[in-house]
């Protein structure tokens, strides 16, 4: 057994569904490999801290008054207008929304932090779990700053969008942030499942796109 | 997966506050419309870039070194710009400033129809707002773009890119790459080979494709169906969220077969049946191989059914 076809087994492992064969099998591996004991003992610690979370996050369903109060509410909101999110590269940006679902795992707890005493104490938080994560928090802390100067771009012109515009941005906002509140949910459950990770990485990178989308279109009326 | 929506340009977006000024695009005045017809002579592998806010625009390849332009220019439409100049021909549908409009007191400008002949082999980049773009028999790379118009597309041009917010784009037929992305806009791509990318967030999607080396499809809650083969060491990837996936492939394909879904239901036309993953993964699985399984077919949604045909 590698380590790959070790790490598969994880999950079942963990909720007890694996045979005594292979279980036995992986007890071996993992007696004779650190990493993936390390990796394992990750997994328990996120598990652990998952099932003490809330279950559910709810995400702000009246999205412009909610723009509108982070504004107001002095986030430390960059002044830079213009923000590149196109010159992005892919995979830093799913690193990015990688990042954010690792963030969502310790929803409640990271969140008080990095909403009253910022992102440095964001990743102070994770520095007591591993690089790994500190490495994905940092990614999570370019993803909201990026989101943050996006809304901030759009500072009070939202009044001036046709309503047409408006009416499709407000929709398809709301079917993101669904989308996003279902996949955070499961990744509360399973936190180490990648396919979810996945699709919440296209999830946001699809919300940075038309939060954008929508900040041009402001600057420019 | 690689595919993204891109943004619409700059102008484009200007140009959405001048569409606010626009109305009832459908009733125009016989008196106030402007009659054009022009003719430039232009290189047979140019590039050709159209500007024309609303009303509709025809583009159609044909085997001459020139550029034709005939149509309409709607009522409160200032002027329209053909340039040749060097490798690039510029058409623009130029509408009045806001000074303009209000000293000439203009309260409303319609959409211009514009049906315009390029070189077949010239490469065309065409921006609108709510203009209907139809472009035929153009074997150069195509740029499209559009904010609420439709875009569709005939012949076999060169790589297709093309960006719309709430237009349905429909491509048929392409030598090239393929990049199709919208908001809430249907996007259909058919005798597509080679690769493609489709985007939307809740717009429909159907591919039929053959010899695809490399599919990429994402969407959020719209429908994405694909039918079709794929190179030996060709790779499929399609991720949804809500929305369904559907796969027509043939019997004999040989390709390695990788779906998830987490609350979402899976059928196999092949016959091997999803299983259900432990409590931390994902909520079913189906891995299995046909033929050799060079060939790589990636499927993930969260709640979106899934079903693979066999052909």
């Amino acid at each position: 057994m590698n380590c790959t076809d070790a790490q598969n087994l994880f999950n079942r492992y963990m909720d007890g569904e694996l045979g005594s064969k292979k279980s036995t099998i992986l007890e071996e591996h993992l007696e004779a490999c650190p990493a993936c004991r390390e990796s394992l003992g990750q997994l328990r610690t996120l598990v652990e801290q998952a099932e003490r979370m809330p279950m559910t996050i709810s995400p702000r369903r009246d999205l412009w008054p909610g723009i509108r109060n982070r504004i107001e509410e002095g986030m430390a909101i960059s002044t830079t207008k213009e923000v590149g999110i196109g010159q992005i590269g892919w995979p830093v940006r799913s690193l990015i929304a990688a990042a954010a679902a690792i963030l969502i795992i310790t929803a409640s707890v990271v969140t008080v932090r990095l909403f009253s005493d910022g992102f440095d104490s964001l990743e102070r938080f994770y520095a007591g779990w591993n690089q790994g994560l500190v490495t994905l928090a940092a990614m999570e802390k370019q993803y909201l700053g990026v989101t943050k100067d996006l809304i901030y771009s759009m500072g009070e012109c939202e009044d001036n969008l046709p309503e047409s515009a408006r009416e499709i941005i407000e929709h398809h906002l709301e079917i993101i942030e669904s989308a996003i509140e279902d996949s955070r949910i499961a990744l509360i459950e399973n936190p180490s499942d990648t396919k979810l990770q996945s699709m919440l990485s296209t999830t946001y990178r699809q919300k940075v796109e038309l939060l954008h989308w929508t900040a041009q279109l402001l600057t420019q009326l | 997966m690689t595919t993204q929506i891109n943004l619409l340009t700059r102008k484009t977006l200007r140009w959405m506050g001048t569409a606010l000024f626009m109305v009832g695009l459908a009733t125009t005045s016989a008196a106030a419309q402007q009659r054009v017809a022009e003719t430039r002579a232009a290189r047979a592998d140019g590039l050709v870039k159209i500007d024309n806010l609303a009303g509709s625009i025809k583009v159609i390849g044909w085997n001459r070194a020139e550029v034709s332009v005939k149509g309409t220019l709607g009522e409160g439409t200032e002027r329209l710009d053909f340039e040749v100049s060097g490798n690039e021909t510029v058409i623009e549908v130029v509408l009045p400033d806001e000074a303009t409009r209000r000293r000439q007191n203009i309260r409303r400008i319609e959409g211009s129809d514009l049906e315009i002949h390029i070189p077949a082999g010239s490469r065309l980049d065409v921006e609108t707002v709510s203009a209907d773009i139809t472009v035929s028999d153009v074997t150069g790379n195509l740029d499209l773009e559009s904010v609420s118009g439709d875009i569709d597309v005939n012949g076999r041009p060169g790589r297709v890119w093309s960006n719309s917010i709430s237009g349905d784009i429909t491509i048929f037929s392409s030598e090239g790459p393929v990049r199709a992305g919208t908001v809430s806009g249907r996007v259909m791509v058919r005798e597509v080979t080679g690769r493609f990318d489709v985007s939307t967030i809740s717009g429909n999607s159907k591919v039929y494709g053959s010899a695809i080396e490399e599919g990429n499809f994402e969407s959020i809650s719209g429908d994405l169906f694909f039918e079709g083969d794929l190179t030996t060491d060709g790779t499929l990837t399609m991720e949804n969220h809500s929305g369904s996936i559907d796969l027509a492939v043939p019997a004999d394909i040989s390709a390695d077969f990788d779906v998830t879904t987490f609350t979402g239901d899976i059928k196999n036309g092949f016959g091997q049946r999803a299983e259900r993953r432990g409590r931390f993964g994902p909520g079913r699985v189906l891995s299995f191989v046909t033929g050799g399984g060079e060939a790589r077919i990636r499927i993930n949604t969260f709640s979106g059914n899934v079903e693979i045909i066999k052909k």
